[in-house]
């Protein structure tokens, strides 16, 4: 069992290092997975709200899907790898390594009037590893490390997330403490998202992937049909997303109620909730929709409205539907607006399409050929991109 | 024992790889499909006269002292980085169009969305924060300036 241990660390170290030299964002969950499997992004990762490395669930869920196995290209080892856990499942060990090759940013007139679109480069997204100990049966002890924000990053995001979990049952609320997020919404593993971006400046997001502030969170999810958390942080980083509405140390809270509404006959799966979150001069509220069904897909959507007071004001909405044609191939299609507004700034208007594919040749190997259209009150840029995302 | 048939699970395989060339060969036909459209209009270049005893450029008459400006169709920003000298750069950063601004203190030009930094000739002097590297200059503008007269030409 040491020398997996030891297999498995270095080459999750090997991941994450190998991804070193450019930027940082991590990897969520594919909220898409709720509603086609109906169940909780807590069932399958480490982070309770769905974000980075898996759990053992998580693990073996994904150990076996892809279009050829491991084990039909001779790596028997690697195909037989089905957990994740030792010391007795005491412990959990993930990593997730992205790469996204797209084009960033916005085009622009040089001086001699030649319209330049921005370079296509290659950004290693996420380069995370994490681990859960569980101590005791009520009470476990999580972190993740994200270390190529070193290199790259958004203002706000952070390194790493860590906490100490109190549960004495799954029936009971659970309590985390430590450097976490405060649910708000749904994560989604794509960083290039408007739903959580400030419309009138598109490179800054206003909850940044990954990020992360010391406080508490209490959440409930002993009830098949609902879910509950709230959360009290100090909002450091959320100053450095939002510096012109939330002032250094200030507390930010957020609550978030999501119910669960199901169709045993049909298999129909569905989500339907709210969430809150204030700091200092910045309000958001947030409401998000989803409905799902095993091999047919589904579709979601999600609305953010933000205000700092006396300041900006946006409004983002997002629709996504997928469709599974394989377990290891399902198209994707997402179309987002973002509006947004600010005393002497001219207002921002933001139209988004994207359609892609997930694909998973191998397991724990997938690519995301996608193609996107970004319009917004200033330019147009449209172009295919490429995500690779390993993880073990 | 009797044998498990090969040839579905060759079917298969061959099936699969099938599909994940399909999805591969997508790639190209996107390429296809890529474009980039700006709705402002290309810089216009023009040439402008000032006058440090006229409003608005009479804000210049300090060392340290910037304005913003629009000419043509272009925004841009004077600063008097000197007793003799008046600089003249456009207000849009060649990162990700933040906004730039001129920060007296430290005496340089900085952004206001990711802060690069950009020296009088517009050479980049600071990385923008998110860890991208930009290398595109701040584009300037030829400015003359006779400190004697308080008179001088900005030509975008
Ligand atoms: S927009 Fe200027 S540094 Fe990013």
């Amino acid at each position: 069992m040491m020398q997996r241990l030891i297999a498995i660390t270095v080459s999750g170290l090997a991941l994450a290092t190998l991804a070193l030299p450019i930027l940082a964002v991590p990897a969520q969950a594919l909220p898409r997975m709720t509603l086609t499997t109906s169940s909780r992004c807590s069932n399958c990762h480490i982070n309770p709200q769905g974000s980075g490395p898996r759990n053992a669930m998580g693990f073996y869920a994904t150990a076996a899907n892809g279009a050829v196995t491991w084990d039909k290209l001779g790596w028997q080892k690697f195909h037989e790898l089905s957990d994740n856990t030792f010391f007795g499942e005491k412990l959990e060990i993930g990593g997730d390594l992205r790469l996204q090759m797209a084009k960033l940013g916005s085009p622009r007139w040089d001086n001699d009037g030649k319209l330049v679109e921005p370079d296509r480069m290659f950004i290693p997204m996420q380069d995370q590893v994490g681990l859960n100990f569980k101590a005791l049966p009520w009470l476990s002890v999580a972190a993740s490390f994200n270390p190529i924000g070193f290199l790259k990053s958004y203002a706000g995001q952070s390194l790493y997330d860590g906490w100490v979990q109190i549960q004495p049952s799954v029936e009971l609320p659970r309590l985390r403490v430590g450097m976490i997020q405060p649910g708000f919404g749904v994560r989604y593993d794509d960083h290039t998202l408007i739903i959580r971006r400030n419309p009138l400046a598109l490179g800054t997001p206003i909850l940044p992937p990954f990020y992360n502030d010391l406080g508490a969170e209490l959440a409930y999810e002993g009830l098949h049909w609902l879910s509950l958390d709230v959360a009290a942080v100090w909002a450091n980083n959320l100053h450095l997303a939002n510096p012109d509405g939330v002032a250094s140390g200030k507390l930010a809270l957020s609550a978030r109620a999501t119910i669960y509404p199901q169709t045993q006959d049909w298999g129909i799966n569905s989500w339907l909730g709210g969430s809150f979150l204030q700091s200092d001069k910045l309000t958001m509220y947030g409401g998000h929709v989803g409905l799902g069904k095993s091999y047919w897909g589904s579709i979601m959507a999600e609305a953010v409205w933000s205000q700092i007071a006396f300041g900006r004001e946006t409004f983002s909405t997002l629709v996504q539907v997928d469709h599974p044609l394989k377990e290891w191939l399902v198209l994707t299609g997402r179309w987002e607006t973002g509006n947004g507004h600010s005393p002497g700034l001219a207002e921002a208007d933001v139209q988004s399409y994207v359609a892609g594919i997930q694909f998973v040749p191998v397991p724990n190997i997938e690519l995301r050929p996608e193609y996107r259209y970004l319009k917004t009150s200033s330019y147009l840029l449209a172009q295919y991109t490429l995500q690779l995302h390993a993880w073990f | 024992m009797p044998q498990t048939p090969r040839q579905p699970e060759r079917r298969q395989f061959l099936l699969r790889i099938g599909a994940a060339a399909g999805c591969g060969a997508l790639v190209p036909l996107l390429h296809g499909c890529e474009t980039a459209e700006l709705y402002t209009l290309p810089p216009l270049h023009v040439e402008v006269t000032f006058d440090l005893a006229k409003s608005p450029y009479d804000a210049l008459k300090t060392v340290g002292a910037s304005l913003d400006v629009t000419f043509g169709n272009v925004d841009g920003l004077l600063v008097r980085v000197s007793d003799a000298q008046i600089i003249g750069v456009t207000r849009i950063c060649p990162h990700q169009q933040g906004n730039i601004k001129w920060d007296k203190a430290g005496a340089t030009l900085v952004c206001t969305t990711h802060a690069a930094k950009f020296a009088s000739n517009g050479a980049v002097t600071g990385q923008p924060n998110n860890g991208d590297t930009l290398t595109t200059m701040l584009p300037t503008w030829a400015v003359t300036f006779d400190a004697a007269t308080g008179k001088g030409t900005v030509q975008t």
